[in-house]
């Protein structure tokens, strides 16, 4: 994780608007292809579970996690409660926690305004592509973060809307769930990065399998929980 | 009604997480214990997550559906291993959901 804490406001503003804009949309580019095909699933998951178009909609530009979003809807269309529902989706999305910490420091020097508006648009994209863009001053920083956030948030939520569009043309397909698997896959596959990692996702997978035979709702919560207090004893044993 | 008001409140939690670190809480006074909690939150939940969509997938399902399920969950964690592409992994989360819904099952 990135935890460069220099100063911004002492760099001077250099780069024009075009500059930034052409970063931005280059970022854009390189981690749009990630993002619509997740998006147009998720339109055909909130069509196939009969969640509502508009909450679909609503949720993709209010929320703008699609892991967190998928998993709310999935736990609501298994037929668990509302709060249940959401705590699900906000543990999927606690690592946004660690993005703000991360990016704090661009944020730091900034107008409070941008500071409470501005990490609306923190998710994975986004962090991973504005943490390594070390040289903006903080306006600079403003202009960027806007473009690289506001379209990208165009893009997503305009990848759900095509989903949503699509999905009555398709056959039934209750196993499309399959796609969300295989992303949380994909994106777990690159996190199991050493000892405590694997220990943490094996002992989650494992009691999260035994947890939701016994109940349901809390197989997620129960696995993560489980997961992540292996993982620090396991830190603590290793040292 | 139930769902626009989990989206709702889910985006305000979510917004809060976002802020968090940047204007409540400066994100150097975090106890070092809580930051290697959340430093092995992505792992485990994730996994957590791959188990239950991957139990709720194959459960009650035949033989030939079931180690579907599973050879593409494997197959998704290889290529991401071998190639980084998640268009890949996706692709086959597509392909095998399609074989099993118009092919075994139908």
């Amino acid at each position: 994780m990135h935890t460069d804490t220099a100063p911004l406001e002492a760099r001077a503003d250099t780069c024009d608007d075009r500059a930034l804009r052409t970063a931005a949309m280059r970022d854009v580019l390189a981690v749009s292809p990630g993002i619509v095909p997740f998006g147009v699933m998720l339109g055909v998951t909130v069509v196939t579970t009969g969640t509502g178009g508009f909450a679909g909609v609503l949720g993709a530009a209010l929320v703008f996690g699609g892991s967190a979003q998928l998993t709310t809807i999935a736990v609501l269309h298994l037929g668990a409660g509302l709060l249940a529902a959401v705590l699900s989706g906000i543990v999927v999305n606690a690592r946004i926690l660690l993005y703000g910490a991360a990016l704090e420091p661009w944020f730091r020097h900034q107008p409070l305004w941008f500071r409470l508006l501005g990490p609306q648009l923190i998710q994975d994209q986004t962090y991973l592509s504005a943490s390594v863009r070390r040289g903006y001053g903080a306006a600079e920083f403003r202009r960027y973060w806007a473009w690289l956030g506001g379209v990208l948030l165009a893009v997503w939520t305009g990848s759900v809307v095509l989903g949503l569009l699509a999905a009555p043309f398709l056959p039934p397909l209750p196993h499309l769930g399959l796609v969300g698997a295989t992303l949380f896959v994909a994106m777990l596959v690159p996190r199991l990065v050493d000892r405590t990692s694997l220990i943490a996702a094996a002992v989650a997978a494992g009691t999260a399998l035994g947890v939701v035979r016994v109940l349901p709702d809390l197989g997620i919560l129960g696995g993560t929980t489980a997961g992540v207090l292996a993982a620090l004893l396991a830190r603590r044993s290793h040292r | 009604m139930t769902t626009v008001l989990a989206m709702l409140l889910l985006a305000a939690v979510c917004w809060v997480f976002r802020i968090l670190f940047i204007v409540l809480v400066p994100a150097d006074r975090l106890p070092a214990g809580a930051r290697a909690a959340l430093g092995h939150l992505a792992p485990a939940v994730l996994a957590a997550l791959v188990a239950v969509e991957a139990d709720a997938a194959a459960r009650g399902a035949d033989l030939t559906t079931a180690s579907l399920v599973v050879g593409s969950l494997l197959l998704a964690g290889l290529a991401i291993r071998l190639t980084g592409n998640l268009l890949l992994a996706i692709g086959i989360g597509v392909g095998a959901a399609l074989l099993i819904d118009l092919l075994v099952i139908a």
